[in-house]
């Protein structure tokens, strides 16, 4: 994403891959990193906060434990990491990119539910990706994640993953983040046919505050008047190949698409 | 809490389906343990990651909103029960300090250490506060993003500083006791009266406490202008240090000199700054400086000045170190300085106006002018050398008065620069002052001439070019200040006629560059009759000298013809009623011409030849009032010695009367009518020489009978011939040469002659304007006549409306009669 030079970038692979002079160990699960407190620190408020020296036990440790799904206890609830996110946002560290393609062949994950294909198992892993960048505070991760999670939500929108990516994405992050549940909420308006699939539905009726939104952005888009929908979707493309994320308020220009 | 009941049930709905409330009350238990061990200092065995991810979860279950009030309530709970109690702990000795009567404590130590103590529990508290405050915002960050956004709260730690102030701040110590805020701008305040007494205090101490209030606000809001520091302690400092300083300076003023004064009230300043800078807050320096400059410098300068030791003590005794602290205290608050420079013109005009009155006593003073003129005579007839002398008491006050005003701006041009750093508004100041007193001695003109003339006469004399060019510059400064530049001209064309016709000038040369000077200053119309008057001399020197040859070239050269040295003077240009005797009114024309013995009047018609075959169409009369001579006059041997002969310069009424007496045998005499008849000299001129040829001691070339001091009607006078001298030349005085001070009559005269010529200028001023204007009002004629005029003197306006009186009755102008203002129309 950003312009970095070669150099850079062959050095950041081969201290990430060396682990040299690594002073700050990062796991979740079975994963362990060996990071380095300078690179990451830069690019997360969380970590920055945490190897602060002098407030809490990861200042003087140099350990950081993310809580796992799966940890035993059982207390699964959305608070917790899911591993295979925490792996990609720390090579997103070193790499300022990461592919989840790779990730899908490697391991199960939680996500892989059976009959998935390549393409549909990202939709999930994007929504949970973009999930740990907001609750690590690592902005340039949630944009790239958000950009992939529209990219590939148009393109497998009829994948049976949605439903389950849809419900990902209304757990893993709060209220005021609004940039995956606009693209949910577009794509949802744009094809009206995946409304009448029932896991859609039921996923629908277990999110709260979605039905109500949907119902609104129709509203709205009946509003608008139909001559103003040629130029919309370049428009819209433009916003998320160059654009920052938008925290809030996505809704005004999208609700132009859906005439 | 109605806040909390509302969230609480909006959340019920919405969570109902995962039994959100009992999970909620698990996890804030984690995290109120957790904050528990924050504020007691055991936070290094806390998880971040654990407090973080359950806070988040409760923000991700939107429960944002009763997290943050149970926050809020346990902050509120811990700063009321815990840490005020700890506070309020310490305060227990002090609190008798703020109750009773506020000096109860034994010494002032106990009190500075008490006040200490409690200053050093506030200050733990507060960064204690700080620091807890500071973790939780990092465990809660998506509260404060999420909740405290959109239901716009203050953040959680805005929130709990506000806490901070109303439970430690606020709350009253006990029942009916003062807040803890109060003891401490109270305290703070008693430290800082420490400091300025004198005691060493402990700053940084006093400043962690300024920097709490600096960072409390006034209410939830956090506005710049609303910190706890400007509301409540700064009033309080500003108010009690103004009551200070007041007091503080009445105090010095009735106790101390200025020159002290203005030390301690510097070094106050000085202090206060410095006190914000290291125990206070920068941003309370420029009110505190306003508070101590009010108090100390604005409020107090008239009274500083005025003292006993004030400015004038301090000009008098010249402490201009002083005198520049009174500047820069006043400087300071204001850069007109309007009371340094009041002083100032009242000490130049009180000195002034001494100066003034003694010269105006001094030419009062019984002059005996019969006696002073007749001493003046013998003292010119005694010596060439001591002829300081000569001047009389008068003139000698006309140069006092010069050398005084000088040295009086002098000093004061001193005191400015020494003290007041050349400053623009008060040697403007001391400027205005200075022609304020010159100008309001009716003599400065008349002075100011004679000092020139004095100066020219002697006091050039053996002086290097340096000390002339000093001398000048003196006189052309003192110059500067007159108004009345008209009047100082008609005086100066009197002393440099007479300088340069008797020859008093020591250089002619000293006299240009004079005149070059006054061009410079004064412009060139001012100088042109000047100059016209040294061409007059340079025009008679070759006329004379064309003569002479002239003369010689007529082949019959008769050695005891006599040689004419002459100066031919434009009669419009010189003042030669100068020389007329105080006794003559009459002008030249009704004057009797002399009668010249042949061998002169042969000369005499010989030059009016020559003159007219060069200047045709011009009539020559002869001033024989002004001329002089020089004779040789031989005297028999006495017993026993030689024959004597001397040169003797004499007024060319002296020459015609001694001719009569180279006719007549040494026995005989003549008598005063007789040589009035024989030379038809006026009566004035002819007792005044004869007085100087048969009285006057050393030069007593005649004897009269009966011998007396006066010279009478019927005294007769004969050749004598025991005269002896031991110079061969010898000079024979003229009473009425030197320039002198008017007496009353001569300036009654002048001053006439000054009202007419002013009339004239400003008629031709009027006549100017009006010409270029056609129509004006009155009052814009008034302006423009006086402009015009001001580079000569200062118009009086009755004049002028006199002026335009007679210019309408001699139709120049008229008044215009349909005009709403007085106006005039010019008439061509």
């Amino acid at each position: 994403m950003a312009h970095i030079t070669k150099e850079l970038k062959l050095g950041l692979e081969s201290l990430f891959k060396s682990q040299k002079f690594s002073d700050l160990t990062i796991t979740c699960g079975s994963y362990s990193f060996n990071v380095h407190k300078a690179i990451v620190c830069a690019q997360s408020g969380y970590l920055d906060t945490a190897c602060r020296k002098g407030t809490f036990k990861e200042g003087e440790s140099g350990l950081i434990a993310l809580k796992c799904v799966d940890a035993e206890g059982g207390d699964t609830d959305a608070s917790c990491d899911d591993p295979e996110a925490v792996m990609l946002m720390v090579h997103f560290f070193y790499y300022q990119d990461y592919a989840a393609e790779a990730v899908e062949c490697k391991g199960p994950g939680p996500a892989g539910e059976g009959g998935a294909t390549t393409d549909g198992g990202n939709l999930i892993m994007h929504a949970k990706v973009f999930g740990t960048a907001i609750k690590y505070q690592v902005p340039g991760l949630a944009t790239l994640a958000a950009t992939k999670f529209k990219i590939a939500s148009e393109r497998n929108h009829e994948h049976a993953d949605l439903a389950e990516a849809i419900q990902v994405v209304y757990d893993t992050t709060p209220t005021d983040v609004q940039d995956l549940r606009d693209v949910v909420v577009d794509t949802l308006l744009e094809k009206k046919w995946l409304l009448k699939k029932s896991e859609i539905q039921a996923a629908i009726e277990n999110i709260n505050g979605l039905a109500c939104k949907l119902l609104a952005k129709t509203w709205e888009a009946n509003e608008v008047k139909p001559a103003e929908t040629s130029p919309k979707p370049l428009a819209h493309a433009c916003k998320y190949c160059s654009g920052p994320v938008r925290a809030a308020d996505g809704s005004g220009s999208a609700a132009a698409n859906v005439g | 809490m109605p806040i909390i009941a509302a969230g609480t049930m909006a959340n019920a709905k919405n969570q109902g389906l995962n039994g959100a409330d009992v999970d909620f009350e698990t996890t804030w238990g984690i995290l109120e343990k957790a904050f528990q061990e924050i504020h007691t200092k055991n936070a290094s065995a806390l998880s971040f990651e654990e407090l973080y991810r359950n806070a988040y979860k409760i923000v991700l279950k939107k429960k944002g909103e009763e997290l943050y009030n149970h926050v809020a309530q346990f902050e509120e709970s811990w700063l009321g029960n815990t840490v005020r109690v700890e506070i309020v702990r310490h305060l227990t000795a002090l609190l008798m300090l703020g109750e009773g009567t506020g000096r109860t404590m034994n010494t002032q130590t106990e009190r500075r250490e008490a006040g200490e103590r409690f200053l050093k529990s506030l200050k733990g508290a507060w960064e204690d506060h700080q620091v807890c405050m500071g973790m939780l915002t990092d465990v809660l960050m998506y509260m404060d993003r999420v909740y405290c956004t959109d239901h716009r709260q203050p953040s959680i730690f805005a929130k709990s500083m506000g806490l901070f102030r109303d439970q430690i701040l606020r709350t009253p110590v006990r029942q009916g006791s003062p807040t803890l805020l109060q003891i401490l701008t109270r305290i703070i305040l008693d430290q800082i009266q420490m400091d300025r007494d004198g005691e060493a205090i402990d700053q940084f101490l006093i400043k962690a406490n300024v920097y709490m209030l600096e960072g409390l606000y006034d209410s939830d809001q956090e506005v710049e202008d609303d910190k706890l520091y400007l509301r409540t302690f700064e009033l309080e400092f500003l108010h009690s240090s103004a009551e200070f300083y007041r007091e503080e300076g009445e105090r010095l003023l009735k106790e101390s000199d200025a020159g002290t004064y203005c030390r301690h009230a510097k070094r106050r300043i000085d202090e206060e700054n410095d006190r914000c800078r290291s125990t206070l807050s920068e941003s309370t320096t420029p009110k505190i400086q306003r508070v101590v400059e009010d108090e100390l410098i604005r409020h107090k300068m008239k009274g500083l000045i005025e003292m006993e030791t004030g400015v004038a003590f301090m000009v008098e005794n010249d402490k201009f170190h002083e005198l520049s602290l009174v500047f820069d205290l006043e400087a300071r608050v204001d850069p007109k300085k309007p009371e340094l420079t009041k002083a100032m013109h009242k000490l130049i005009t009180e000195l002034g106006t001494n100066i003034n009155n003694t010269a105006i006593t001094a030419s009062q003073t019984p002059a005996q002018p019969a006696t002073t003129e007749e001493a003046g005579d013998d003292a010119q007839g005694k010596s060439k050398g001591g002829s300081a002398k000569a001047i009389n008491q008068q003139t000698v006050a006309a140069l006092k008065w010069v050398e005084d005003i000088l040295s009086l701006k002098d000093r004061f041009d001193h005191v400015c620069k020494a003290s007041f750093a050349s400053d623009q508004a008060v040697s403007t100041a001391i400027n205005r002052s200075m022609a304020d007193i010159i100008n309001a001695f009716s003599r400065g003109s008349e002075y100011i001439s004679l000092f020139i003339d004095d100066n020219m006469k002697k006091g050039i004399k053996n002086k290097s070019e340096a000390e002339i060019d000093t001398t000048l510059e003196k006189a052309i400064t003192i110059l500067r200040y007159l108004s009345d530049k008209d009047i100082f001209e008609t005086y100066y064309k009197k002393h440099l006629c007479k300088r340069l016709l008797l020859k008093k000038s020591q250089s002619i040369d000293v006299e240009k560059q004079m005149i070059s000077r006054m061009k410079i200053e004064l412009g060139n119309s001012f100088t042109l009759k000047l100059e016209a008057m040294f061409k007059d001399m340079t025009l008679s020197e070759e006329l004379a000298n064309g003569y002479r040859s002239h003369v010689r070239n007529l082949g019959d050269v008769d050695p005891r013809r006599m040689d004419l040295g002459i100066n031919v003077l434009t009669a419009m240009t010189w003042p030669l009623e100068a020389f007329r005797g105080a006794g003559e009114h009459e002008g030249n024309e009704g004057k009797a011409q002399v009668i010249y013995p042949p061998s002169i009047d042969k000369v005499r018609l010989g030059f009016e030849h020559y003159y007219s075959e060069t200047h045709s169409g011009r009539r020559l009369t002869w001033q024989t009032n002004m001329g002089d001579a020089d004779i040789k006059g031989t005297f028999p041997k006495s017993k026993g010695g030689k024959t004597r002969s001397y040169d003797i310069n004499c007024s060319t009424y002296a020459m015609l009367i001694l001719l009569l007496f180279n006719d007549l045998p040494a026995d005989q005499s003549i008598s005063l009518e007789e040589i009035q008849v024989r030379t038809n000299i006026s009566m004035n001129d002819l007792t005044r020489n004869l007085q100087s040829l048969s009285v006057a001691p050393k030069t007593r070339v005649l004897l009269k009978t009966p011998m007396s001091r006066e010279v009478k009607a019927g005294d007769r006078f004969s050749f004598n011939e025991g005269f002896k001298s031991e110079y061969i030349k010898v000079k024979v005085g003229v009473v009425s040469a030197g320039n002198k001070v008017e007496g009353d009559r001569e300036r009654k005269e002048t001053e006439k002659k000054n009202n007419d010529s002013r009339s004239f200028a400003i008629e031709a001023a009027v006549v100017r304007i009006m010409k270029a204007r056609k129509d004006l009002s009155h009052a814009q004629l008034l302006t423009e006549t006086i402009s015009q005029l001001s580079a000569q003197f200062k118009p009086d306006v009755n004049m002028i409306k006199k002026r335009i009186e007679s210019l309408i009755e001699r139709e120049y102008l008229e008044r215009i009669e349909e005009a709403p203002v007085a106006s005039y129309r010019y008439l061509a």
